[in-house]
């Protein structure tokens, strides 16, 4: 049978698998038949590990012991301004990790970013591995275009500690545009509009010959399906207020069921044009009566309450349009992306801007996974000639005197690309040059990220500007950046390749593997345990029901005592193996049970024959 | 901004309920600590020493129990013997408790030991044999060995454990005549008796602060473990302020009184006590037959019947805490009373009534809250991780509905 490889999309609230079945790219559902998962972690108060939907359910009421959106902060380094805003609305504790990384503490375990992601990852593949009866070992991860090296090295350190051998990470509006073009031979220029749950990302992509390339990319990190559910809590919670004088954000319980309902609401906005919200004994008033929450929700409501942040939207369209000198006619079609596009009056905004109506063909929650999904199964069909270009997502250049950043490959070229510049020393005499690797968009060199440094000696004593060094950059198609310096004169070279790094050691990332296999071994354990465990205690129910009846019967004769002694033996033993947690024994005391039920039932049969 | 010790606010609330807990604690009141500390982390949910101290109660819990009991029932026969007389020299409880290689004795024993002791005595002839275990109805449904503390004899201090408020009475007071069997040398009723003299310095009186007592390392101070047998005169000594109608200030004067004054004195003592105490029997022997009708019920398969005798017995003592206190040591059998009504764990429940039916029945908050995560994707199991309250009320709560047809499982 032929490997699989898995399309994961880990999203920002919602994560989304598929894999590539028959030729035919499908979206794989959970359990509970949903074909998006929530993404979202929490320790219960036992300790069990909660993720997706069952997390979810419980993350007001358990708030400070729930994860939700890993992914702003992944990669991130503790003292970045991301991390500082996030931490100003987070109810979970984030505290700095040994490597100017971001951790996480939950029940006084502290937890790092990939090791969270991987939870969820981890969850995808267990949904994959049910659906396809097989175990998934390779996948395709999906990141927003924006993320730097740090973030897409940590998201594939999650794949690692998930049990995931990530073959390729690619950009969100790549994978959409793929399973947009996927089966057609098309030649033109498109707009993907991605309003998911937490965040935005508007991106421009050309796509022929089977070539996909982004052209732009830009977004908003802090707008998306959320700030939607939060406005028509407000509402509920308004209306509410005046009509009881009973603030109900104030109860943890209300609000998860405020939170659950406003978010149901607006998605059945999107085919109907009003709803019944309804929650009955929302609060109690404390004389020993519960107030029901009873409001009809109308889709002009919605658009009345939300009308800004899709206008947020669409002047985040038009900004990224006029920066990337790119005219609106030259748009021929718009993906949209997210289940927030679902949404009747984004689909009317968004047509309106563009001029266009947004294309049809793709699901919105569907379209990145699925998108994945075909690019892993092209990675392995040697035949498959898709070719994914992507974009630097920032700018790259080297510190040139006076604490300057050059740049030398420009923010949204499209990779692979090798970009070379000649520069000279600076100082007479001057026999060596550090060259510092940087990454951003600032003029000034410490305000941009620090990829890598490394030295080039050897070079000729001569007076300043006139030894010349030629400092060259690539990009690989795996985003690998590769810098070298030759001293021309004297063809002397130094290279270095940048490898991105999550935040995380090795041996950090070996252990928390590790850790992750050994819990799951406990999981699997438990649940074989708490199986058996039931099917036992039902046998041992039943044998002390019918107990007493038989013993009433047969405890007449030395065999008959003999039976009953033996009875309580194997019911005793079956219960010590209980109490031992002992899995073997249970099995074997079950089947012990069976034969001694079955020979009660049996007395007792025949004690009713007259 | 609130203040964390504001009594308006939820923390400040919060810390006065810690403290009401450590008071039932140190009382030997384990399953009234929790409550209160439970009730600690509701009104203020950063209480994490609130969790602390219930986590470190419920895991020591048959061992502490054990403990407090062998030393109520060493402190009720010694006061049985006529040997204490509260002057100080005898072992309070818990010193009893505390001491470090001291075995205490199994509670049932010591009855049978006293019940034989008092029949002999009695001058019932030739008994034709002694009481034995098997004559006394005892309920102990704990399947497993009863837990051993981690150093026998030894009782570790729970963290950080506050110094118990009100540790000596306010003023000087000479406690009453006792009544009953408990004379012993005082036997001409006519002369005043002169109890324990509590010294008192009203300037170090009670400031609740948390300073922890060691009852494993050090030696207990009759001051501090004198709380738990001192707290009934306390209660009198305000009730009968009360009575008195006065501004509450006690004087020498009054308690001279109350000496030379036999009526105003037995107004003090007994009688309430005893009523209490037997009105605490009364329901303890309700709730431990129901709690047997429960595991009867259980072992015939009937977990419907056993479940509804077991909301009777958590309604037995609606206000009092020895229902609480018996359903919580028999918590393994009502979970798995529970477990055994509600099937198999793994189900996925489902709301089997309209949402307008719904609203129309009698329920709570809590009961809706529990209700709402009940979505058709959620197993038994899944929804008792995701209730945000005590797994046993969650139970109780999912069994209800489970009952009046609200859910079902297909």
């Amino acid at each position: 049978m032929a490997e699989k490889v898995i399309g994961i999309d880990l999203g920002t609230t919602n994560s989304c698998v598929a894999v590539v079945e028959d030729g035919t790219p499908v979206v794989i559902p959970n359990r509970g038949g949903y074909k998006t998962t929530p993404s979202m972690v929490a320790i219960a108060e036992n300790g069990k590990r909660l993720v997706g939907h069952i997390a979810k359910r419980q993350a007001i009421t358990n708030a400070e012991n729930t994860v939700y959106a890993a992914k702003r902060l992944i990669g991130r380094k503790w003292a970045s301004p991301p991390v500082k805003a996030f931490m100003e609305n987070a109810p979970f504790r984030i505290v700095e990790g040994p490597h100017d990384d971001v951790r996480i503490v939950l029940r006084d375990q502290v937890f790092s970013i990939p090791e969270v992601s991987a939870y969820i990852l981890q969850e995808m593949k267990l949904i994959a591995e049910e659906y396809l009866g097989e175990e998934v070992q390779k996948a395709v991860i999906t990141v927003p275009a924006y993320f730097n090296d740090a973030q897409r090295q940590a998201t594939k350190d999650a794949g690692r500690i998930s049990g995931l051998d990530v073959i390729r990470i690619i950009n969100e509006p790549t994978a959409s545009a793929l399973a947009y073009g996927f089966g057609r031979n098309i030649e033109r220029k498109v707009a993907v509009y991605d309003l998911g749950g937490g965040t935005f990302d508007i991106s421009i992509l050309a796509i022929g010959n089977g070539v996909f390339e982004v052209i732009s990319t830009a977004g908003d990190t802090f707008l998306g399906g959320e700030d939607f559910d939060k406005r028509i809590i407000d509402w509920l919670v308004f209306g509410f207020q005046k009509e009881h004088r009973i603030d109900l954000r104030k109860d943890k319980m209300a609000l998860q069921r405020l939170k659950d309902v406003a978010e149901k609401a607006k998605c059945e906005l999107s085919a109907l044009r009003e709803t019944e919200i309804n929650l009955p004994f929302i609060i109690s008033t404390g004389k020993n009566e519960a107030l029901h929450l009873q409001r009809t929700l109308t889709r002009e409501k919605l658009e009345e309450l939300t009308g800004d942040l899709i206008e947020r939207t669409v002047a985040i369209c038009k900004r990224t349009l006029e920066e990337a000198e790119i005219d609106k006619k030259e748009i021929q079609d718009v993906i949209l992306v997210g289940g927030m596009t679902r949404m009747p009056r984004v689909q009317e905004l968004v047509a309106e801007f563009m001029g266009m109506e947004p294309c049809k063909g793709v699901h919105p929650d569907e379209v990145v996974a699925l998108g994945a999904a075909i690019q892993g199964s092209a990675l392995l069909d040697e035949k498959n000639d898709v070719l994914l270009l992507d974009v630097t997502p920032h700018s790259l250049g080297i510190m040139i005197v006076g604490g300057y950043f050059h740049k030398l490959i420009e923010q949204n070229t499209t990779v692979p690309t090798s970009k070379s510049h000649v520069f000279t020393t600076v100082k007479d005499n001057q026999t060596s040059v550090k060259i510092l690797v940087l990454q951003g968009e600032s003029d000034r060199a410490e305000e941009n990220e620090l990829l890598g440094e490394f030295i080039l000696t050897g070079l000729r004593r001569a007076p300043r500007g006139e030894v010349e060094i030629e400092v060259t950059f690539h990009i690989s198609a795996d985003g690998i950046v590769s810098v070298k310096a030759k001293d021309l004169e004297t063809g002397l070279e130094q290279s270095i390749t940048v490898t991105a790094t999550s935040g995380l050691t090795e041996d950090e990332i070996r252990r928390m593997i590790e850790d992750n296999r050994d819990y799951m071994m406990e999981v699997r354990s438990s649940q074989e345990f708490e199986k058996h465990r039931q099917q036992t205690e039902r046998l041992l129910d039943e044998i002390e029901h019918l107990f007493p009846r038989v013993s009433e019967i047969i405890s007449g004769s030395d065999f008959g005592q003999d039976a009953v002694k033996k009875a309580r033996t194997v019911i005793d033993k079956a219960r010590t193996a209980i109490n031992t947690k002992d899995i073997p024994g249970i099995v074997e005391s079950a089947e012990a049970l069976t034969r001694t039920l079955n020979m009660f039932k049996g007395v007792v049969s025949k004690a009713k024959v007259p | 901004m609130a203040q964390a010790n504001d009594p308006k606010t939820g923390a400040g609330r919060g810390a006065a309920v810690m403290e009401r807990g450590m008071e039932k604690y140190l009382a030997g009141d384990l399953l009234g600590a929790i409550c209160e500390w439970e009730h600690a982390l509701t009104l203020d949910a950063g209480l994490a020493r609130a969790r602390e101290y219930i986590d470190y109660v419920r895991e020591n819990f048959d061992a502490l129990t054990r403990e407090f009991d062998a030393a109520r029932e060493a402190q009720r026969l010694a006061d049985e013997a006529g040997i204490s007389d509260l002057t100080g020299e005898e072992e309070s409880f818990a010193e009893v408790i505390s001491q470090p290689g001291r075995a205490a004795p199994a509670p049932l024993d010591d009855a049978l030991s006293v019940v034989n002791a008092g029949l002999e005595q009695a001058g019932v002839e030739e008994p034709t044999r002694e009481l034995s275990h098997e004559d006394i109805e005892f309920i102990d449904y704990r399947e497993e060995a009863p837990r051993e503390p981690t150093s026998p004899g030894r009782l570790p201090a729970p963290p950080q454990a506050p110094a118990p408020p009100m540790l000596e009475p306010l003023l000087e007071i000479d406690l009453p005549p006792p009544e009953g069997r408990l004379s012993d040398s005082h036997d001409d009723p006519d002369e005043p008796r002169t109890g324990p003299r509590y010294a008192l310095r009203e300037e170090e009186a009670p400031e609740a602060t948390f300073t922890a007592p060691s009852f494993a390392d050090e030696a207990p101070t009759r001051d501090f473990y004198a709380t738990p047998l001192d707290i009934g005169y306390e209660e009198m000594t305000i009730e009968r302020q009360a009575d008195d109608g006065d501004d509450g200030a006690e004087t020498r004067d009054d308690r001279d009184d109350a000496r030379g004054d036999p009526d105003r004195t037995s107004d003090f003592q007994p009688g309430r006590d005893l009523a209490k105490k037997l009105k605490e029997e009364e329901v303890r022997g309700r709730v431990s037959e129901l709690l047997r009708m429960v595991k009867e019920s259980a072992d015939r398969g009937d977990f419907r019947g056993a479940v509804e005798t077991a909301e009777m017995a958590s309604a037995a003592d609606p206000d009092g805490l020895v229902s609480p206190v018996l359903l919580h040591r028999h918590r393994d059998l009502l979970y798995r009373v529970y477990e055994g009504h509600l099937g198999d764990l793994k189900a996925v429940p489902l709301v089997a009534i309209p949402l307008h039916e719904i609203s129309a029945q009698n329920l709570d908050h809590r009961t809706g809250f529990l209700l709402s995560r009940i979505d058709g994707m959620l197993t038994f199991e899944d929804i008792l991780d995701v209730a945000g309250m005590p797994r046993m009320e969650a139970y109780q709560i999912l069994s209800a509905l489970l009952r009046k047809g609200v859910i079902e499982v297909r």
